[in-house]
């Protein structure tokens, strides 16, 4: 009977494979921030970090992430941290940003062959060590711990320090570049962003990262506007919508999407949260849209209804939740667009950037979402309205010349661009060749 | 405007010091072949003294500029000072992936202005795609930004983030660190990056002898008007690593700089006069000259007179 049996379940060669494939390697490492960031939620602190510190050190022999966000427990560790997919009877830390049970394990594997994992808490202090290629080699799906006594450890305080060594070769090779460095250090600021502003101090080779807000741009005539949804079938989701304008930056403008304390979406211009959808969404990405910001934040106890997808990268667009709250999205923003393109873009195209409207936005305030927001928005976005100058009975006269003359007629007319040499010249004309 | 019609290229002097000093540095590289089988790439612009020297001093005879005014070629082409130059027309950006790469070339990228996603993506494609012994070398403009009193403190960060991305500008510089010549450092520090990062993606596929690695040769600043900035190297393989020794270069040459720390190039203000007699007391020591020329300039034109231009004098 026992011939009639086909072996399928998976080596771990091809399941590691698999499992550090489809998530990049700075993602990888934000996901161990956020195990921290959840640690720091278990600490029952919800609103302040401070005092908090995750330690990021990054070279082409090692790599270690230390926080005193408070230990993994050690049943935690017996069995669901080291665990790959998380069990259905582990209790999920509420409004968590850790969810699918894979983050640490996805990080360390990703990284190198060899790693130790280190936790204090109050009642315990162990450790585990692996080396992954040998693990590699055996059949049984676990790893050993011990535990430690007093004075044999790099951990003083309640905390986890996680250490990887023998890096992979490419990923040897990307420690060592500055610019890696750099650009690890911008996404992990813009994706824990609610955490460093709530005072998590996160350093990444000593350097302590800054803490950066979202802003939008307000003033008597300027103001967001802002929502918040409660769906019935899902009472325990808080959504928060707030739509306005900012900096002209062709790569900033978009959706910017939170999930928890997780930013999940950063400057989106995508079909996913609804550019370019011709039945019922917004118009297509466009300069003229550098302007708009629109920033979303879910938040809910249950993790497992926030609509993120596994690498916490993107949205999962299947989620009803999600559905539903895009067409929120999408009325709100829509004022937006449609004053950029119908009213900003117009005066520019009349005024250049002297008219009403650009100077409206040039002498506005800068207010940072988390502060004085309340009383600046309304449940619609606000901005004033450009009244095209009369034009009837005014016709454009357009042509082209040398650039040598050009110069030279803009130098002896004392004007500094060349519609005033237009204008000049016609006048000139007119006044001398008709008039008289 | 190109700077060419307001600058006459050919009496920068500090350039010109720069450029017989790398001429130098080229001719002792005999470690990767006869340095006159290079082809030599520049932006010639229409005084060509790049081209006049190298082909000149190095014999050099493969030669490509490029030019990105399209509207005056006749110019261009009639101020060539030999016939092996070649002139494209386009901008390095578009002119670059079009040539191909399998002869060992210096490449000079004498911008006019300053830092640019465009500057890093030449350089990215440069440093990705050249045969091994290649140099590689940029110049830019380093003028700091002009940052009014009341602009917030880093808003020259944001003005260089907006020039060529926030990931490739380091997360330690502020707008402190950007004044004066510390521009220029910054610059360097981020084309430095840049071609790190085109030969770490480059090495992803390759074997351990095979990986390519850039090592710095020269890292200048001048002021010639602008505070201006050189930073160029040399890429070659691992594999052939032992056949090129820049610790004898720079035992020869005290201006080789492999590091962050730059060369700087000061020409002293000196008379014709002046000039020839000096020459007439080197090598030798300058102090006792009694003409009450200042310490400092007699020190600089120590160190620089055998690169000096030569200045012809006429009746006036």
């Amino acid at each position: 009977m026992s011939d009639n049996v086909i072996h399928a379940n998976p080596t771990k060669d091809f399941f590691i494979h698999m499992l550090t494939k489809d998530i990049p390697l700075i993602r990888a490492i934000i996901d161990l921030v956020d195990n921290s960031v959840d640690g720091a939620l278990r600490l029952d602190r919800t609103n302040d970090y401070s005092g908090l510190n995750v330690d990021i050190t990054v070279n082409e022999t090692e790599f270690i992430i230390e926080d005193n966000c408070g230990g993994i427990p050690l049943e935690v560790a017996r069995n669901y941290a080291f665990r790959f997919g998380r069990p259905p009877e582990a209790k999920l830390t509420p409004n968590s940003v850790g969810l699918f049970g894979v983050g640490m394990k996805r990080a360390i594997f990703k990284m190198g062959n060899y790693f130790e994992v280190e936790s204090k808490t109050d009642d315990a202090h162990f450790i585990v060590k692996q080396d992954i290629t040998h693990w590699s080699q055996t059949d049984k799906w676990e790893f050993g711990f011990e535990n430690i006594e007093n004075g044999q450890s790099f951990l003083s305080k309640i905390g986890t320090r996680i250490i990887v060594r023998d890096l992979h070769e490419s990923i040897s090779e990307r420690f060592k570049l500055e610019n890696f460095i750099t650009e690890l250090e911008n996404q992990l600021q813009a994706a824990q962003q609610i955490s460093l502003n709530k005072g998590l101090t996160i350093k990444v080779n000593g350097k302590k990262l800054k803490s950066q807000t979202l802003m939008f741009y307000a003033s008597d005539s300027i103001k967001p506007g802002t929502t918040q949804i409660k769906l019935q079938a899902y009472p325990t989701v808080k959504i928060k919508i707030f739509v306005g304008i900012y900096e002209r930056d062709l790569t900033k403008g978009g959706w910017y999407l939170f999930c928890n304390s997780r930013l999940v979406l950063y400057a989106d211009q995508s079909i996913e949260t609804g550019w370019d959808d011709a039945s019922n969404g917004l118009p297509k990405y466009h300069p003229d849209f550098a302007y708009c910001r629109g920033y979303v934040y879910f938040e809910s106890e249950d993790a497992s209804l926030l609509p993120w997808n596994t690498t916490k990268t993107g949205i999962d667009t299947d989620s009803s939740i999600y559905k539903a709250v895009k067409q929120e999205m999408i009325k709100l923003m829509r004022p937006v667009t449609k004053w950029l393109r119908s009213n900003l873009a117009e005066e520019k195209k009349e005024l250049g950037e002297e008219g009403e409207l650009h100077t409206a936005i040039a002498s506005a305030k800068v207010i940072d979402i988390f502060e004085i927001f309340e009383e600046q928005a309304s449940s619609e976005f606000i901005a004033p309205k450009f009244i095209k100058p009369d034009t009837t009975g005014l016709v454009s006269i357009q042509y082209k010349v040398s650039r040598d003359k050009a110069e030279q007629a803009k130098k002896s007319l004392s004007v500094t661009s060349y519609s005033d040499v237009g204008r000049e010249t016609f006048d000139y004309y007119y006044k001398w060749g008709i008039e008289d | 405007m190109s700077s060419y019609e307001k600058i006459n290229y050919s009496l920068r002097p500090a350039k010109h010091i720069e450029r017989k000093m790398m001429a130098e540095v080229f001719r002792h590289l005999p470690s990767f072949g006869d340095i006159a089988s290079y082809r030599y790439i520049g932006f010639g612009s229409i005084y060509f003294s790049d081209f006049y020297l190298f082909h000149k001093i190095l014999g050099i005879n493969d030669m490509v500029s490029i030019e990105k005014d399209e509207h005056n070629e006749k110019r261009f082409l009639f101020n060539r000072p030999f016939k092996c130059i070649d002139v494209k027309f386009g901008s390095s950006l578009e002119v670059l992936p079009k040539m191909t790469w399998e002869q060992r070339s210096i490449i000079w990228l004498d911008y006019d202005g300053t830092i640019s996603k465009d500057v890093l993506a030449d350089v990215e494609y440069l440093s990705s795609s050249v045969a091994m012994g290649s140099i590689i070398i940029v110049t830019l403009n380093a003028q700091p930004e002009r940052v009014e009193k009341d602009d917030p403190v880093d808003r020259a960060v944001d003005l260089l983030k907006t020039k060529v991305g926030d990931n490739n500008v380091p997360t330690d510089i502020t707008g402190h660190s950007l004044r004066k010549w510390g521009t220029a450092l910054a610059y360097r520090r981020i084309i430095h990056n840049k071609v790190m990062e085109a030969i770490a993606n480059k090495n992803g596929g390759r074997t351990h002898s095979n990986k390519i690695n850039y090592k710095q040769l020269f890292h200048f600043n001048y002021k010639d008007g602008a505070q201006m900035l050189t930073v160029g190297g040399i890429i070659y393989d691992e594999g052939q690593k032992q056949l090129f020794n820049v610790d004898f270069l720079k035992d020869k040459f005290d201006f080789l700089m492999t590091e962050d720390t730059p060369y700087e190039i000061h020409v002293p203000n000196l008379t014709y006069r002046e000039i020839r007699h000096l020459d007439s007391l080197l090598p030798g020591d300058l102090s006792d000259t009694d003409i009450n020329i200042p310490l400092e300039d007699l020190s600089s034109y120590k160190t620089i007179y055998r690169y000096f231009p030569v200045f012809a004098e006429s009746e006036h």
